[in-house]
């Protein structure tokens, strides 16, 4: 049971030390590093159906930032199957560069991309940049690297504050990852 | 003009500007294996040079200077480097960093060298990307100028799949062997590369997940 416990716990823990180094000077070859990443995830997974199974979570509401709502902007146009002009493609660009460089992101930019302020984006800013990573025309290994990156950030969150709609897409994009993942083995 | 200088290479009549880092120290190493001494070398930290590092500086028959700072733009850098008349220099900065003084970018030339093949693979961790992409390594050396990974590209080498070591070992090993293979090399061919920023991927440093794979697939 303990060693089970351990198992799950193996990945989060690993991955939270990577972070605070920006993911430099991590280096694990061994098989029960890529093991415990699967189960974490799937653990995850898990936990986001028991979420959504409760019915008082649909009317949870977080604060909107800039960040957060140019993005959601931006991804309700792809749902609707509209044109996405070059400029919403080079916001969506030039998130995924800062969020690489800095793994996070602020609640609000100046036009030539400066932080305006320190305080951070909320987590479904991360949610929504893992679906529109896939619009840019960058190689998919870069689009996998940061949605690897980007699905390792729920580590830092209560996944109970998010609503029906973003914990579902917070689940196809754990699903999708793991997907990726399998077909580079 | 200044590429023109390039020739001197040859006469091992270069410099190197070294990091306190595990790279800076297989540089070291394989330039004393393969007799090919710099003329001056400036190690830049702001903590103490490493003991492994000391122990082969010890060994190196060259004008050594450390310099306080973990930043290569330093001034005081910028200032040994123009006194010393060297016109190469092969350089191993700290992870991340970028080379901004114009001393660096316009009067010298400051050798890298990548573990990717330059253009296709810019960026960060790109032995790893490369790996997963095709199961193949490269190297690139090149001068460096303002923009990362671009530059006048000096000597590009295909090397083989690590059996011994750990991908991250490799990757400065081959990158070392590059610089000295290129020191040695008579004549000199220079690619000269366009601005690639649009045409291809700019990658950031590989996720531990995709490195684990990149590892398993040499196996």
């Amino acid at each position: 049971m303990w060693l089970k416990i351990f198992l799950n716990m193996n990945y989060p823990i690993k991955i939270k030390k990577a972070y605070k180094l920006k993911y430099s000077f991590f280096l694990d070859n061994s098989l029960t590093f890529i093991n415990s990443f699967f189960r974490s995830r799937k653990k995850s997974i898990s936990k986001i159906n028991k979420f959504l199974i409760k019915k008082n979570i649909i009317n949870i509401k977080l604060e909107d930032d800039f960040t957060f709502l140019s993005l959601h902007i931006i991804y309700k146009k792809i749902l609707k199957k509209k044109k996405v002009y070059p400029n919403e493609i080079l916001f969506i660009k030039k998130l995924y560069q800062k969020f690489e460089i800095f793994l996070k992101l602020r609640k609000k930019y100046s036009k030539k991309f400066i932080k305006i302020t320190n305080s951070e984006t909320n987590v479904r800013t991360y949610i929504l940049l893992h679906i529109l990573v896939d619009e840019l025309n960058i190689a998919p290994l870069c689009k996998l690297n940061c949605q690897l990156k980007l699905n390792d950030k729920l580590y830092f969150y209560k996944l109970q504050n998010l609503d029906y709609f973003f914990l579902k897409l917070l689940k196809i994009n754990i699903t999708n990852e793991i997907k990726k993942i399998k077909k580079l083995i | 003009m200044k590429l023109k200088k390039l020739k001197n290479l040859y006469n091992n009549n270069f410099g190197a500007i070294l990091s306190n880092t595990v790279r800076s120290f297989v540089y070291l190493d394989n330039l004393l294996k393969y007799k090919t001494i710099p003329k001056l070398i400036i190690i830049y930290s702001k903590k103490n040079i490493n003991l492994k590092i000391k122990e082969l500086l010890i060994k190196v028959s060259c004008d050594i200077k450390i310099i306080k700072s973990d930043n290569v733009n330093f001034t005081n850098i910028g200032k040994i480097v123009l006194t010393s008349k060297i016109d190469n220099f092969i350089f191993s900065g700290y992870p991340g960093e970028i080379v901004k003084n114009q001393i660096f970018l316009n009067k010298i030339n400051l050798i890298h060298s990548h573990s990717g093949l330059i253009p296709k693979y810019m960026g960060s961790t790109t032995i790893y990307y490369s790996i997963l992409n095709e199961k193949k390594i490269h190297c690139s050396t090149f001068v460096m100028n303002k923009d990362v990974d671009q530059g006048t590209i000096l000597l590009i080498k295909r090397y083989n799949l690590p059996r011994k070591y750990n991908v991250d070992n490799y990757d400065h090993i081959i990158r070392a062997k590059n610089l000295i293979s290129l020191i040695n090399q008579k004549n000199k061919k220079l690619i000269l590369t366009k601005n690639n920023k649009k045409k291809y991927s700019f990658f950031y440093k590989a996720h531990p997940v995709l490195r684990n794979l990149a590892n398993k697939k040499l196996i």
